[in-house]
């Protein structure tokens, strides 16, 4: 008997998941809201990924095609996810959108991911007010358009500054956790800008700088080693704008104590929370959340797509934030612990 | 830091305290108020309080070393804050609102502030000393502020226009059209049942003691000016 399995999500680990799901031979059926595939990388269209530099587009293309090439994966986009109830050997869920239609899974994968901290939320650094005040993400779409330039003016900055922590390790915005990839992003990030901008004055206002393992070498060394990128410890207390160019205003606390530093061009590093998506559905499937609201990872020292629930299991951001290759690495767990699931399920 | 009720031995507000400044129990008296655990958490030196601090612009004064000095448990470091250092604060509580600890140094500065005037510290006597009017407005009426006080003599920073505000006040007071407020030598009308009140709360809790210890020609005035009202309430009632 064949088994069916929903994976949830069109990002990079829901679509590593249903892949390696539809080799082992699952019906899967790969449900996306939105009309594309391949997560947050083909929404702000990612040209260059975190940590490798490799190719985002190419990276979604190679995903994509794993799905859409594989006779066991049935690819449903603009798709949501209606009722759901528990039945005799798995989970009846109602699939709304151009083709509704009601289906029995024996296991569903929450593939749900992330949303970036939305900056207007912490009116401090001016995000909506002031147009050189961009975040990351914009940045990465901007880097897919063409050259680096001010929103305000068309003109080509002569100065960057990046602000690490938006929305992240901060209780008055209500996340005290650490969106884990910002700091080694906006290295990256720099990297890229020093390309195209070798006269640049770039700067990094950062509480601390956590390039994990093997990003510290290999991009915040590098951002100051081969890019002349300057690394300021201090947060930004707040953005004004004076004479059309943003200013930070802050206390550098190491060394040259408070400042106001008018910038180009400053880049929002903003951090991830838990989508609207993964909010949803682990209501629907009443499944745990962790305290910062992300899916609670039920033994992580087991298997780390467990969820509270048998038969639910998570892949990717949705249980907290997580770099790509690890989304994707979380994909092939979640299908392991689909198969082992259901073929207990068989021998009973 | 514990708070273990057993555990706390130093009453904050006791007058029997006034003079006591060993450098550990100032400390302990800052650790042991009821606000501490609100006002400090944790601290990574962000530097967005002294950055977002308008007195960090123009001062030798953060918050961020405050409350890292605090927090570092250096008594003789912390009572050499409260001499001078703190009191450059303006109390307005950006750093509070904008620490992403939830700390709010301001907080934490009022704290050791209260600590040094109730140990009658002897910045308090010079530092406070221009609030010798503010002072006895509080303690006669409890008012910081009334509108006789705003004249031109006691803001020399003041612009050409401002002293235009200190005239006619009586004039331009009933011009409010608040019963309440049409008055000059209060900010609202207090009556003498208020301020009798008021006294009450001032001696049960220890703050006419405490100005007795620290400043007794202040409290001389301030005793006959309690005698005074008690009796004209006392005998009108």
């Amino acid at each position: 008997m064949s088994h069916s399995v929903i994976v949830i999500g069109g990002g990079p680990a829901g679509l590593q998941a249903a892949a390696t799901l539809g080799n082992f031979g699952f019906d899967v059926t790969l449900v996306e809201q939105h009309d594309y595939l391949g997560g947050a990388v083909a929404k702000h269209q990612y040209q260059v990924l975190m940590p490798d530099f490799s190719s985002g587009p190419a990276l979604v293309e190679r995903l994509v095609g794993s799905v859409k090439n594989n006779a066991h994966v049935k690819i449903l986009t603009n798709t949501t996810v209606g009722t759901v109830e528990e039945v005799g050997d798995g989970y009846q869920v109602q699939l709304e959108g151009p083709k509704p239609q009601q289906m029995v899974a024996q296991a569903v994968v929450l593939a749900t991911g992330f949303d970036h901290f939305d900056p207007t939320r912490d009116g401090k650094y001016g995000y909506g007010l002031f147009p050189d005040v961009i975040t990351g993400a914009e940045l990465e779409e901007m880097f897919a358009k063409g050259p680096i330039r001010r929103p305000s003016n068309g003109e080509v900055p002569q100065s960057v500054a990046f602000i690490y922590c938006v929305g992240s390790r901060d209780r008055q915005v209500g996340n005290t956790y650490c969106s884990r990839v910002c700091c080694a992003v906006s290295a990256k990030q720099s990297i890229e800008i020093r390309e195209q901008l070798p006269k640049a004055r770039i700067s990094m206002f950062y509480m601390d700088v956590r390039t994990y393992g093997l990003w510290e070498d290999t991009l915040y060394w590098r951002s100051q080693e081969e890019s002349g990128v300057v690394y300021v410890k201090g947060r930004i207390a707040e953005v004004t704008q004076k004479n059309g160019q943003p200013v930070l205003k802050g206390e550098d606390t190491l060394v040259r104590g408070p400042f106001e530093w008018p910038f180009d061009l400053v880049v929002l590093a903003a951090g991830m929370e838990p989508s609207q998506g993964t909010r949803t559905l682990s209501q629907k499937f009443h499944i745990d959340l962790e305290p910062h609201g992300f899916v609670q990872q039920a033994e992580p020292m087991k298997n780390a797509s467990l969820t509270s629930r048998p038969g639910v299991f998570v892949a990717g951001s949705a249980s907290g934030p997580k770099a790509i290759e690890d989304a994707i690495a979380e994909g092939d767990v979640a299908s392991l612990a689909v198969m082992q699931y259901l073929k207990t399920k068989v021998v009973v | 830091m514990s708070h273990d009720n057993d555990t706390v031995t130093h009453l904050r507000l006791d007058p029997d305290d006034v003079g006591q400044q060993d450098a550990q129990s100032l400390l302990e008296a800052i650790q042991s108020d009821l606000r501490y655990e609100e006002v400090i958490h944790g601290c990574l030196n962000c530097g967005v309080c002294s950055g977002s601090c308008p007195s960090h612009r123009f001062f030798d004064y953060s918050p961020r070393i405050v409350v890292q000095t605090v927090l570092s448990g250096d008594a003789e470091a912390v009572k050499a804050m409260m001499d001078e250092y703190i009191w450059a604060c303006a109390q307005c509580y950006t750093c509070a609102m904008r620490c992403p600890f939830h700390n709010s140094p301001g907080g934490l500065v009022m704290i050791m502030r209260e600590v040094a005037v109730w140990r009658g510290m002897e910045a308090v006597h010079r530092l406070l000393k221009p609030y010798g009017r503010v002072l006895l407005k509080v303690l006669s009426i409890g008012n910081q502020l009334t509108p006789d006080m705003i004249q031109p003599d006691f803001f020399p920073d003041w612009g050409p226009k401002i002293p235009w505000s200190s005239t006619d006040l009586a004039i331009k007071r009933k011009a409010i059209p608040v019963y309440t407020l049409q008055v000059t030598t209060s900010a609202w009308r207090v009556s003498p049942e208020t301020s009798y009140e008021l006294y009450s709360i001032y001696e049960e809790t220890g703050v006419f003691r405490l100005i007795e210890e620290i400043d007794p020609n202040l409290y001389e005035v301030v005793a006959d000016m309690v005698e005074d009202l008690r009796d004209m309430v006392e005998s009108s009632r």
